[in-house]
């Protein structure tokens, strides 16, 4: 069964990355479609693909077929400047980027900083125990980083909303760490807005 | 409990960041690191959907990461604020320490420094937040090996597989066989010195993926079973030294994982693989007869113990215990 997104419509491929009229993107995306979902319209990265065939390449595909609706393999961190900005910039669950430790969040503030318009937003979400994603680390490390002057960006950080099992990403979307294939629950949910 | 992060503070308080890196100890503690943190994610998840079985898995930045965070996820049921509080207490207490140990050769433009930084604090932080998780007497604390390259090893670090990340700080100029040159994580690790040290540990996951391929090759089946000695011995040719992985580590970080998983069978003739249900009732024969053997040899010094009435003040009945225990049957 294909897969619809929040206003009934079956999900789209995007194909001319990073030049169609697509204004949010998700990073580190993995085999699964949130942004697709739940924006929709926005593109899906991932630095890898898994070796899994595209869901336009499929006869049929439901959400658990054994594919990926990226539309370009793109590495958040280390791949070259887009050239192009974004209104939302979307992390779900990551691990490896964001705001782990004082140098990965200026890494990972300087690097959204570059792919956002000035009063877009980064949509974190992900579990209270993920490093990667803690909201108290994301305060912390930021305050530390704006205090030694040692950031680019400004930006402002909402406080965090809690996604319990009813929350409509938790009760329609099921969340993987899709290289060891591990459901996993995000269990909260904030955005960063790049002030200037 | 509270004792515990204000031993932790006095420990870290004391660590002097070395400037000797002639001694590559770090390479161990991370090794160790490694192994147990791989061991616990295979216990804790479920087994249908068991990446880890995949015999083409090779060790990535992505799936360490995505491991220790479902470890971390699986384990972490601290819930008490004020000890949350107190370990974000001492996370800030650790990065101001670490700064102020480097001091001169603190660079605050160096993205490298700040991560190895931030693992350094991170891998301190949980290896004494684990002794709060409910489980932590199951199983052994992967974080506190990783601590001891801070506390015992007195450097920092950050390690990678990838090694285009790190190439800028090493030199790789080992002649390897394929099988095994490319299963490496890269640990980049610093002192209170402007430069850094480095080393490599090997991807234990991919390693067992090239002893099944030696023994998918020679010993397919419980027909011409291959001894550890060979085993050894066709690993050595493809490059790995006695000084990086000594035999018994071979046996027990390589072989021995792999016959508790399910993946090889063995007999007193050596390993092979479990491809058939004859394998898979050969080896089950051979362990079999070595559990009548232990079984015996338990029963009678019980009887002994009995008859010297020894049993009032020593339990001699675990084997029995254990074994209703395990077929779930009252004692």
């Amino acid at each position: 069964m294909a897969i619809l997104d929040i206003f009934n419509n079956e999900i789209v491929e995007f194909v001319n990355f990073p030049n169609d009229q697509v204004f949010s993107i998700e990073f580190g995306a993995g085999r699964g479609c949130f942004g697709k979902k739940f924006l929709p319209a926005c593109y899906l990265t991932d630095a890898v693909n898994n070796n899994l065939p595209h869901f336009r390449e499929l006869e049929e595909y439901s959400e658990n077929s054994q594919c990926h609706y990226l539309d370009s393999m793109y590495d958040f961190i280390n791949s070259e400047d887009l050239g192009r900005t974004f209104t939302k910039l979307i992390f779900c669950n990551p691990y490896d980027f964001g705001v782990g430790g004082y140098g990965e969040t200026k890494q990972f503030l300087s690097r959204a900083g570059q792919l956002l318009d000035v009063g877009g937003e980064i949509l974190m979400i992900g579990g209270v125990k993920n490093r990667w994603v803690k909201h108290k680390n994301a305060v912390t490390f930021y305050e530390e980083l704006i205090a030694h002057n040692n950031l680019s960006y400004e930006f402002q950080i909402s406080q965090p909303i809690v996604l319990d099992e009813n929350h409509e990403y938790r009760q329609n979307h099921v969340f993987t760490l899709c290289d060891i294939n591990v459901e996993i629950k995000p269990t909260q949910m904030y955005k960063i807005t790049k002030v200037a | 409990m509270e004792n515990i992060i204000l031993e932790a503070r006095n420990t870290f308080s004391d660590v002097h960041l070395t400037n000797d890196y002639r001694i590559k100890r770090y390479r161990n503690n991370f090794q160790i690191h490694l192994n147990t943190l791989f061991d616990i994610s295979n216990v804790i998840v479920d087994d249908s959907q068991a990446i880890f079985n995949d015999t083409a898995l090779i060790l990535t930045d992505r799936i360490y990461h995505q491991t220790e965070g479902f470890v971390i996820e699986s384990l972490d049921d601290l819930e008490d604020e004020s000890i949350n509080e107190e370990f974000d207490n001492l996370q800030g207490f650790l990065y101001e320490k670490i700064r102020r140990e480097l001091g001169m050769y603190y660079d605050r433009t160096s993205l490298e420094l700040l991560k190895m930084i931030d693992r350094t604090v991170h891998s301190a932080i949980l290896s004494v937040k684990y002794n709060y998780f409910s489980k932590c007497n199951e199983f052994i604390n992967p974080w506190e090996s990783e601590n001891n390259i801070f506390t015992d090893n007195k450097v920092l670090h950050l390690f990678s597989t990838n090694r285009d990340e790190v190439v800028d700080f090493i030199d790789d100029d080992s002649n390897e066989s394929n099988e095994i040159s490319d299963k490496k994580i890269w640990i980049l690790a610093k002192g209170h010195r402007s430069d850094t040290t480095h080393g490599f540990v090997r991807d234990l996951l991919g390693l067992r993926n090239t002893i099944l391929a030696i023994l998918d090759e020679s010993a397919s089946s419980y027909r011409n079973p291959m001894k550890t000695e060979i085993i050894i011995r066709k690993l050595r040719q493809m490059g790995i030294s006695q000084d990086e992985y000594s035999d018994s580590n071979i046996k027990n970080w390589l072989i021995t994982p792999l016959k508790r998983n399910n993946r090889i069978g063995s007999s007193k003739d050596g390993y092979f693989m479990l491809n058939t249900c004859d394998d898979i009732a050969f080896s089950y024969g051979s362990h079999l007869e070595n559990l009548k053997g232990y079984f015996r040899t338990l029963e009678s010094h019980r009887r002994l113990a009995e008859q010297k009435n020894c049993l009032s003040t020593h339990n001699l009945n675990e084997h029995i215990e254990f074994l209703l225990r395990y077929l779930n049957l009252p004692s």
